[in-house]
């Protein structure tokens, strides 16, 4: 892996992940904001229906207080209660009472809980009806079907030994609970006990629970149980604000992302230039020291030999140098092949319109051994023609070291490309593997014996100074292809 | 008869080793000029002692210590290294290298 990218795997990490952190938190606080503002709202919500159904209570109140004023100075009703007179009048006197209120329930119970009178449903009579307490929600019979009403009751003496009690209350319908309902994004709903029939799919339950003693009196007094008021909202509107919530927090994360990445980018570029540079001349000092000292060492070796023969035995010394002059050779041989590819590595090159099928034939010359495939009417490109035929000869070199002396093809293609003309050199020969190809531009870097390795590399050079791109397409044992592309003129 | 293998892709630096051991000692020599070839070497002859060059192409000195380690061979191995660097060779050591010398040093001392 290069430094460079080495260097911005680490920018991106060291940017990303406070960055994740910090947007992770931020969207936290949102969700805990909105959750908040949320409860917020319900609680005042509660409050608002405590109070209003306490108000409620009282205004029923005040009609039994009315109510009992005028039963305690209704003579037909004391005479009917106290000596036996007619029933009837007792009998419709809650109805009226209750429409001359603006009830919609009402009962007057004798001391032992017994219906001596109904407004609301007449039949009632003599039946035992429910044992109010306080506001009370109260699930009461008609004769059209049973229906919910918010009663509350009071207490009336007509005589010091004849005590009733007077049981009023309003129906509790849906308007009675949109009324409650002042939060438009919030709703109220009523949860009976024994009740199968509410459906809540989509609403969620929030808020605090709120009660209210409940007696079902349809079939008898019925016994005190609790009823819940709840408070709820639409799941889809929750859904939809956590989807807007996560829409924004993936947004500015990816827009704070592509950001680090821009600026990572080009830091690693600012600082990985000089370092890689730095490493580079290393590798090349390197590389510089190990092969000068190969070709000295043994010349200094047969050199001292000499200087010893010479001084000790000199009679010896055409012999001895006879014996050692081939090594000698060699290391010079070496020394001056070794000269003339660190040469390469700095050519000074002309750039100017260059017509690129005439420098591969030139460079191929009339040899046989290499086919061609030169599109007709390439345009010129921008190139320095000898820095063009050293690459050529460069990648044709290696194409027919590949075939190991084998039988196998050598092909040069050009064509013509958007704002390019493509050199493809190509070969039947060994290929390369993934490892093989990785370390294949890197200076000094060879397969064969005695090579110095700066073939690929100066091709490499010499292709990016004229402006140029190098690929290479290649499978072990079937093949190379080394693809030039140099802009035209 | 000791024999001595060495193992060096440029050629003079290994005529260099093998005449100076021979006259020097009485070494008998045999050149390898890469890896590959030394490996072969060493399963097919007598070889006493190894002296190996650590930069070459292709297959390396580390990696001929290596294949000689995998293979099980028992033999001396002396490494040296033309770029100065002596944690290579420290390096080499740890791989199962008997010694290192300096390319440079006069063959009287290394024999």
């Amino acid at each position: 892996m290069k430094f460079r990218t080495r260097l911005l795997i680490s920018f991106g990490v060291v940017v990303l992940i406070p960055l994740l952190v910090f947007g992770l938190g931020i969207r936290r606080e949102m969700s805990r904001s909105v959750t908040g503002q949320y409860e917020e709202r319900v609680q005042a919500l509660v409050n608002v229906i405590n109070a209003d159904i306490a108000r409620e209570g009282d205004r029923i109140g005040a009609r039994l207080a009315t109510m009992k004023n005028s039963l305690k100075d209704d003579n037909n009703f004391r005479n009917v209660v106290v000596r036996g007179a007619d029933r009837s009048y007792v009998l419709d006197y809650a109805g009226n009472a209750m429409r001359m209120s603006g009830l919609d329930f009402l009962q007057i119970q004798d001391d032992e809980g017994r219906v001596v009178s109904s407004g609301h449903f007449r039949n009632e009579f003599d039946r035992l009806g429910p044992a109010v307490s306080g506001t009370t929600l109260v699930r009461a019979a008609t004769a059209e079907g049973p229906f919910l009403t918010l009663v509350t009751s009071d207490t009336v003496y007509i005589t010091p030994s004849h005590r009733f009690r007077l049981v009023g209350g309003i129906a509790v319908d849906s308007q009675f609970l949109a009324r409650l309902a002042r939060d438009p994004e919030l709703g109220v709903a009523l949860a009976l006990p024994r009740d199968s029939t509410r459906s809540d799919s989509g609403k969620l339950v929030v808020g605090p629970p709120l009660t209210l003693p409940y007696i079902d009196a349809t079939d008898g007094p019925g016994r005190v149980e609790q009823a819940r008021i709840e408070i709820t909202r639409s799941s889809a509107l929750l859904t939809a604000l956590q989807r807007n919530v996560n829409l924004w927090f993936a947004a500015a994360v990816l827009v704070a992302a592509l950001a680090a990445l821009l600026l990572a980018g080009w830091l690693s570029t600012r600082i990985s230039e000089p370092v890689e540079a730095r490493i580079a001349i290393g590798d090349i000092a390197r590389q510089v020291t190990h092969d000068v000292k190969n070709g000295l060492a043994p010349l200094r070796n047969v050199f001292r030999h000499l200087t010893q023969v010479a001084r000790d035995k000199p009679a010896e010394l055409p012999e001895v140098f006879a014996e050692r002059q081939g090594t000698v050779e060699s290391s010079i041989n070496y020394l001056e092949t070794l000269a003339a590819n660190y040469a390469k590595l700095s050519p000074q090159s002309e750039r100017k319109a260059t017509d690129v099928n005439a420098v591969v034939r030139e460079t191929i010359g009339p040899s046989g051994s290499v086919r061609t495939k030169l599109a007709e009417g390439l345009p010129p490109v921008s190139a320095d023609a000898l820095v063009l035929r050293r690459v050529i000869e460069n990648l044709l070199s290696n194409a027919v070291d590949s075939l190991d002396g084998k039988n196998g093809s050598v092909t040069v293609t050009t064509e013509q490309g958007k704002g390019i003309v493509r050199i493809a050199v190509s070969d039947t020969g060994r290929g390369m593997s993934k490892a093989e190809l990785d370390k294949a531009f890197n200076d000094f870097y060879t397969t064969k014996p005695g090579g110095t390795g700066l073939g690929l590399s100066i091709v490499r050079r010499l292709v990016m100074d004229s402006n140029g791109s190098l690929n290479v397409e290649t499978e072990p044992g079937k093949g190379s292809t080394f693809i030039v592309e140099i802009p035209v003129q | 008869m000791t024999l001595v293998l060495i193992v060096d892709d440029v050629p003079a630096m290994a005529e260099q080793y093998a005449y100076d051991l021979k006259r020097l000692r009485g070494y008998e020599t045999l050149i390898a000029k890469s890896g590959r070839t030394a490996l072969e070497s060493l399963t097919r002859d007598s070889v006493d002692c190894v002296i190996l060059d650590l930069e070459m192409p292709g297959m390396d000195g580390f990696e001929v210590l290596r294949s000689v380690e995998r293979l099980g061979l028992r033999v001396p191995i002396i490494v040296y290294t033309g770029t100065g660097d002596y944690d290579r060779c420290a390096q080499a050591i740890r791989l199962g290298a008997y010694s290192f010398i300096d390319k440079a040093e006069p063959m009287e001392r290394v024999t």
